[in-house]
């Protein structure tokens, strides 16, 4: 990293204390009410609390581990369906019109449906975070294979290269890029699921405990889940990103 | 026209189960049941009164969260320093998920538009903050030095040359999030915000009355639907002969 | 073309020792058009000798990629029949390996150079223990030994190429098809190929057929220089090459016969009017 690099990496950091600190000097003068917006100290304080108590740990847990559930399933679902649909254009003709309908439907709106019929259980909630999390996956690989260059089918040919050897060496490496920007997606969308799922159930969870903080009107305790949910994100991010990096390395 | 066989097999299938009366009538719903529901529906009014409840939090939040995000990015895009020094501020706020803010905005605002409003704003901030200033770092650089050649004062340098340029990523920019403050705001709603589609929705869950919520569910995909593919008509239209491929 | 050029093509199998390796039988290839059918290729014969080097030239639209297609069996003709060491040629085969003209396209860009090379060894015959050997060999053969940890999108043009050859190569095939191979490369990488694949050819003793536009290219590497022309796709002339081996750019390229030829050839080829 050059010397100009580092001072704006620094200056970066800089500027986002800055943010921090202009939030705690909004509370310090009262410009807002402590109950709408905890000082910074208060917030971190909170953190800790629950940090300590378990409850923090708990939450995490919770949300994690139905947000893993829900989107491995799909991930595994959206890409084996997705292979099978991308590689046959006749399934293709037939199917990808009804997927780019659903595209654009907002994945929350089955919470009511699966509530209707799965009830406020755990089931329901593993069912809508795999069902919302799917279609990204599903779209993405057919449409990575759907981009496959045609000149390497010929390659493959001329090498009489068996079936499953274009699958696995041709196919699926040439359609990565795209299936991995549908996880991505995918991933994002699970956590999202996973948070109004459990705000609208109960569950133990990052979601119920700002909800519930808010109820209470605990802000300290509201704010410490919020950040610790972005948290959960940027590291989700970035763990996507290096990833990606690494996965697509031939790229640049 | 094949298009049309998977769901149209898929609703008489539907539609031949539920007449066998295999599941229980107050949670499944037949397909004709549905559309005489959405019938009701739109002919009494509540449909249409929801949907401009929800087009109207979506709108009003997209037109707040674009201005500021494209503003910002603008601004990040033509100045270096501003875009490195916020970098790292924009990676940390942006992963947050906009459900997470509900309770703060349910503090803030009570039920209603507020909360709507302000959940979309914050959603609609980002993507289009990205895109404009992808798109402002990509004016290419001849541009940039015919407006310094001409000594173009920041403000004719913005509106006469970066933006003319940037208008069709502009456009993408804003289908996108077109489509985020839908899904956003119904989310919202589906979540604890007692208005709109979402909220519909939940009322017609909670009162065992299924035909109507899928009736509803159907209707907020139309809406989506429309909406995504009306602008694509639109920036096809519009910006079709510049052949940028948006 | 004439029937004395006719029986100048379909030589007796006894003649110069070596075996016909392709025969091509009066074949063409038409595609159902708005206006009836149109033809691309049509009434090509040709037998093709082992070790031969054939060059193929002819303007664009004279259907001589559509021929290195039905030869290696990409495509199948409509009319006629192609015989490849006495079987009819119906599919495609690793021993008549084809180097497209795309090389950037025909090349796995997630694979090193090893790794490219790999996919033909993989579903090869040969025991894994001995591909490492055999990478090395044909990377040296093309001169990519210093490359091979790369991947296709850091090298060279002519590096892609000689690496779509290498990975041909490691089918061992019988036959190699080549696709106006160095069309998309500069005129120096392009005369460092030439001579490279020549000298594979008589290394190997590989059988080549050889698309190119360009006579002089089509001559200098060529045994035999079969001329085509246009709409619908003809073969219009077959010219032996009697230039001594190994050739060389200066020498052979200044070579009285070397101009006879080019001379003659450029009588088939599209003028620009």
């Amino acid at each position: 990293m050059t010397m100009r690099s580092a001072f704006l990496n620094a200056g970066g950091i800089g500027v986002f204390l800055g943010l921090l600190g202009l939030w705690e000097l909004i509370t310090r003068f009262g410009l807002v009410s402590p109950v709408f917006l905890p000082s910074v100290g208060d917030t971190f304080g909170a953190l800790l609390e629950q940090g300590k108590d378990g409850s923090l740990v708990r939450a995490v847990m919770g949300t994690g581990g139905r947000m893993l559930l829900g989107f491995s399933l799909a991930a595994l679902v959206g890409c084996g369906v997705g292979l099978l649909i991308g590689l046959s254009s006749q399934a293709r003709h037939y199917i990808e019109p009804s997927l780019e309908f659903l595209r654009p439907l907002p994945a929350s709106a089955v919470i009511p449906v699966a509530i209707l019929l799965l009830g406020l259980t755990k089931t329901m909630i593993i069912s809508v975070i795999v069902f919302g999390s799917l279609w990204p996956v599903l779209l993405a690989t057919i449409q990575g294979i759907k981009s496959v260059e045609p000149r390497l089918f010929e390659m493959a040919r001329t090498m009489e290269l068996p079936h499953r050897t274009v699958i696995a060496s041709i196919v699926l490496p040439s359609a990565l890029p795209d299936i991995f920007s549908g996880l991505r997606l995918a991933l994002t969308v699970s956590l999202i699921l996973a948070v109004v799922t459990e705000m609208m159930s109960a569950e133990t969870g990052l979601g119920a405990t700002i909800l519930y903080a808010a109820r209470s009107f605990r802000s300290p305790e509201l704010f410490a889940g919020v950040v610790t949910l972005g948290a959960i994100g940027f590291g989700i991010n970035a763990m996507m990103e290096v990833a990606q990096r690494h996965l697509l390395r031939w790229r640049t | 026209m094949r298009a049309l066989i998977l769901p149209l097999s898929v609703i008489a299938l539907w539609e031949a189960v539920g007449r066998t009366q295999l599941v229980q009538s107050d949670m499944m719903s037949k397909p004709s049941d549905i559309g005489l529901a959405g019938l009701a529906a739109l002919t009494d009014g509540s449909m249409l009164f929801a949907t401009s409840q929800t087009i109207t939090t979506a709108l009003a939040g997209l037109l707040m969260g674009s201005a500021i995000g494209i503003s910002l990015g603008a601004w990040f895009g033509l100045s270096d320093l501003a875009g490195r020094l916020s970098l790292i501020s924009v990676e940390v706020f942006r992963p947050v998920p906009s459900v997470a803010l509900i309770p703060i905005a349910m503090l803030v605002f009570g039920f209603g538009y507020g909360m709507g409003i302000s959940i979309v704003a914050f959603a609609c901030v980002w993507p289009t903050l990205i895109v404009t200033q992808a798109a402002v770092r990509e004016v290419p650089r001849e541009l940039m030095e015919v407006a310094r050649g001409l000594e173009l004062g920041w403000a004719s340098r913005l509106f006469k040359i970066v933006l003319p340029d940037i208008v069709p990523n502009l456009f993408t920019a804003l289908r996108l999030a077109a489509g985020i403050s839908l899904i956003v705001a119904v989310t919202v709603e589906i979540t604890a915000n007692p208005l709109g589609l979402g909220y519909a929705l939940v009322v017609a869950q909670e009162t065992l009355h299924p035909a109507t919520m899928f009736a509803f569910l159907i209707w907020i995909g139309l809406i989506g639907w429309l909406l995504n593919a009306g602008l694509l008509q639109a920036q096809s239209r519009l910006f079709g002969r510049w052949s940028f491929a948006a | 073309m004439n029937a004395a050029q006719r029986s100048e093509l379909r030589r007796p199998d006894t003649v110069a020792g070596r075996s016909v390796l392709l025969s091509i039988d009066k074949v063409g290839l038409s595609v159902p058009a708005a206006k009836g059918k149109l033809t691309i290729v049509e009434d090509i014969s040709l037998d093709v000798r082992e070790g031969e080097f054939v060059s193929i030239i002819g303007g664009s639209g004279c259907g001589k990629t559509t021929l290195l297609r039905l030869i290696g069996g990409l495509n199948r003709p409509t009319s006629g029949k192609i015989t490849f060491e006495g079987a009819e040629v119906d599919r495609p085969s690793r021993k008549r390996a084809v180097v497209f003209q795309d090389y950037t396209k025909a090349l796995l860009p997630w694979r090193t150079v090893v790794g490219n090379i790999k996919l033909a060894l993989d579903s090869g015959g040969a025991p894994p223990d001995t591909h490492a050997a055999t990478i090395d060999r044909l990377l040296h053969q093309v001169g990519l030994s210093d490359a091979a940890d790369r991947f296709p999108r850091q090298l060279s043009g002519g590096m892609q190429q000689r690496l779509q050859i290498a990975r041909c190569l490691a089918l061992e095939p019988k036959m190699l098809l080549m696709d106006e191979p160095f069309g998309a490369l500069d005129a120096i990488t392009r005369q460092n190929l030439q001579d490279e694949v020549a000298k594979l050819a008589k290394e190997t003793g590989m059988t080549v057929l050889f698309i190119t536009h360009d006579i002089e290219e089509a001559i200098y590497l060529g045994d035999r220089v079969v001329a085509m022309e246009s709409r619908p796709g003809r073969i219009s002339a077959v010219l032996d090459i009697n230039l001594p081996r190994p050739r060389d750019q200066l020498t052979t390229r200044e070579d009285e016969r070397f101009l006879r030829y080019r001379h003659e050839l450029f009588k088939y080829l599209p003028r620009a009017h």
